[in-house]
């Protein structure tokens, strides 16, 4: 058996319902890590890219990384990698919880869900039984009726990734969710899984991943722990209010975006703030497998408001998606839409930028009344009840404006005429970050191989958060391009070895690569960490080219790049992106076109 | 002159009065470091400062009634 690796593969191919063991390409997991960068390897050799996402042509790959299971900090992640349905790009969504782990514990380093099962099923992996169930008596059961009836059904202590009812009616922004509140979030890949007619996958393993040097990984697991315990990114912010604590921040620099981005200030943003969740609704903190920083968050509502629950949650996308960028302001709303998310298995932020553009299309008066007759409430910024009954809307495709919000935002916005009222980028909604306050955030969401995302280099880094003396100013175009491509490179390589994004506050990559060292016996370096970072963005790249992407889809709506934020220290910014774009492609050896040149294509090794 | 100030997520740890928005009187011609000093805030807690809603630096000079953020580092996502 490899080191951090089991060495095999589960292909299944619903169709016929079978399920075979593999070899793991070794060559292409010494070439992109793995996780994300391997997934996207497979993907890229064995399907199609113009195929269409709901297609049985599609494959979803659920990929760990070398670093999921062991004893690394945050070593827990796994991707779910597949065509998306809401961009037509690469998608690629990370996880966090058990699921990943225990994956590797009963053998395996990933799985490829190939064709179409003719009837609704679940796959359960018992170490090396692998057996196809009937998942009729869980199709239409949200994500925490059908984990439990799951784990009865299978063992105690299985782990459960699986689709709510958003999955299976195909709603384009469909999460794939583990452990209950776990989230592969974004980019719809819960509709890809839905379109396999396949319910979960739910693992049991007993074994446990090797790693190479135990002595030497110990150590440095030991001393990644102490980083993460001293850096006050992680052991303060993070793990004392979660990524909630972000929200404070936003509002005071005026780039928390609200009502659909036209505004970057909220005068409710005390109600929905991280110190206010601390005071009132949270019940406990919460982490993943091996994860000593503990960003989530267990909440209950206030009990004063109708809205009334209790689960996990809400991150700061959320509480911007579902509350601010919604004109929200009422904590239980806030997170009780999150829980029905959670529960039908959609993505906060896309669920909210698509309420968020709905809202607005109505307020100017491009939705007329009849199609918003079973909608029951009015559709206007700051109306909770709208929001939590667009979530339901959009989840079972109810009526013609259910139907037309599971489609997303942008298709929502161009079907009224008005598409430049979408908040995204490749059809993707973006993340909670105003790019006119941070103008590589802008270039980032452009550029992002899956669409607005704020994960695809968190450009927020450099321009806000790092050092002063460090820091960039985050309303200068100038030298973003060169900052944002090292940050995608950098998030590439924690993508893809397994752990969180957030240890990277605190385990930089030199460390990483160390762990990785350790862990899989495979010697490397920074500067090839970072070649390997920049040979998985274009192999991305290349994915959506031959998918039909352009130049045109790297872009920004006008309002980002015409219209002026006021208030705040925002005031009269837009984001220049034509520059820092054309700087981008020169940057990074591609053509006009955003066509990776057969140099850098050669240079980068990749076939 | 007499400051506003807000102390965001755990820098609340260092209010005089344990409320994250006081008023705090400081003398004339201070800076933002000297308000950071005074607080016991360590310098490389206040990364991000924000007086009369312009991010600015430690070297900033204050008047009196401005309205001083101080921020951590943080992460969102
Ligand atoms: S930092 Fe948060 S999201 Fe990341 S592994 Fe830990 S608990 Fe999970």
């Amino acid at each position: 058996m490899p080191h951090g690796w089991t060495g095999k593969i589960l292909r299944v191919d619903l169709t016929e319902g079978r399920a075979t063991p593999e070899d793991l390409n070794m060559p292409w997991a010494r070439q992109y890590i793995g996780g994300r960068g391997l997934g996207t390897r497979y993907l890229y050799e064995e399907m199609d890219p113009s195929a269409d996402a709901l297609s049985p042509e599609n494959k979803v790959i659920f990929a760990t990384g070398p670093m999921t299971g062991t004893y690394a900090p945050t070593g827990g992640r796994y991707m779910v990698i597949c065509k998306s349905p809401l961009t037509g790009a690469v998608a690629c969504s990370n996880s966090g919880g058990y699921w990943g782990p225990e994956l590797k514990f009963a053998g395996y380093d990933m799985i490829i869900l190939e064709g179409r099962s003719p009837n609704p099923v679940y796959l359960w992996i018992n170490n090396d039984g692998v057996e196809f169930r009937d998942a009729s008596h869980l199709w239409g059961k949200n994500t925490e009726e059908s984990e439990d009836t799951i784990r009865r059904e299978t063992d105690p202590q299985a782990r459960i990734s699986g689709i709510g009812v958003a999955g299976e009616k195909l709603n384009r922004f469909a999460c794939i969710i583990n452990d209950k509140s776990r989230a592969a979030g974004r980019s719809g890949v819960g509709a890809a899984m839905g379109s396999k007619n396949i319910k979960a996958i739910a693992v049991r393993g007993t074994g446990a991943v090797e790693v190479a040097d135990q002595l030497k990984f110990g150590e440095l697991v030991f001393d990644s722990m102490r980083l993460i315990n001293e850096s006050p990114t992680t052991s303060k912010a993070l793990r004392g209010m979660g990524t909630a604590s972000t929200v404070a921040f936003a509002n005071s620099i005026g780039m928390l975006p609200t009502n659909n981005f036209q505004q970057g200030q909220f005068e409710l943003a005390d109600n929905v703030s991280g110190q206010t969740i601390a005071n009132t609704v949270l019940r406990r903190n919460k982490g993943c497998y091996a994860c000593p920083i503990g960003c989530a968050r267990v909440t209950e509502t206030s009990g004063e408001t109708k809205w009334k629950g209790h689960g996990e949650g809400p991150e700061y996308e959320t509480i911007f998606g579902l509350g601010t960028d919604c004109g929200v302001g009422e904590l239980d709303a806030v997170l009780y839409a999150n829980y029905a998310c959670n529960l039908y298995g959609i993505d906060t932020i896309s669920a909210g930028g698509t309420v968020a553009v709905a809202m607005e299309l109505r307020e100017r008066g491009y939705i007329p009344d009849e199609d918003l007759a079973d909608l029951g409430t009015d559709l206007k910024f700051g109306n909770a009840d709208a929001v939590i009954r667009c979530l339901e809307m959009m989840t079972t495709r109810e009526g013609k404006f259910g139907d037309l919000l599971a489609e997303g935002g942008y298709r929502l916005a161009e079907h009224y005429g008005h598409a430049e009222l979408f908040m995204g980028s490749k059809k993707q909604d973006f993340a909670a970050y105003d790019p006119r306050a941070a103008k590589g955030m802008g270039l980032g969401y452009a550029t992002s191989n899956r669409g607005g995302c704020h994960m695809r280099g968190y450009s927020m880094k450099v321009e806000w958060f790092a050092p002063m003396e460090e820091r960039l100013d985050p309303f200068a175009e100038e030298g973003k391009a060169a900052a944002l491509i090292k940050l995608q490179h950098d998030a590439a390589g924690i993508d893809s070895v397994g752990m969180c994004d957030f240890s990277a506050y605190a385990v930089p990559p030199e460390r990483q690569v160390e762990l990785y060292e350790t862990c899989t016996g495979e010697e490397t370096s920074r500067e090839e960490w970072d070649e390997i970072g920049e040979r998985i963005w274009n192999l991305e790249r290349l994915f959506n080219n031959r998918a039909g992407l352009t130049r045109q889809d790297d872009s920004l709506p006008p309002r980002m790049t015409e219209e002026p934020l006021s208030g705040g220290a925002v005031q009269n910014q837009v984001v220049a992106l034509e520059g820092m774009l054309a700087e981008y492609y020169r940057l990074r050896g591609w053509d006009d076109d955003g066509n990776p040149s057969a140099e850098t294509l050669e240079r980068l090794n990749i076939q | 002159m007499k400051l506003n100030v807000e102390l965001q997520i755990y820098l609340k740890e260092y209010s005089p009065n344990g409320a994250a928005k006081f008023d705090y009187e400081l003398a004339d011609g201070s800076s933002v470091m000297t308000l950071v000093d005074a607080l016991g805030v360590p310098d490389e807690l206040a990364n991000i400062v924000i007086v009369e809603g312009e991010s600015t630096d430690h070297a900033h000079k204050l008047k009196d009634g401005d309205h001083v953020i101080l921020i951590p580092p943080l992460a969102g996502g």
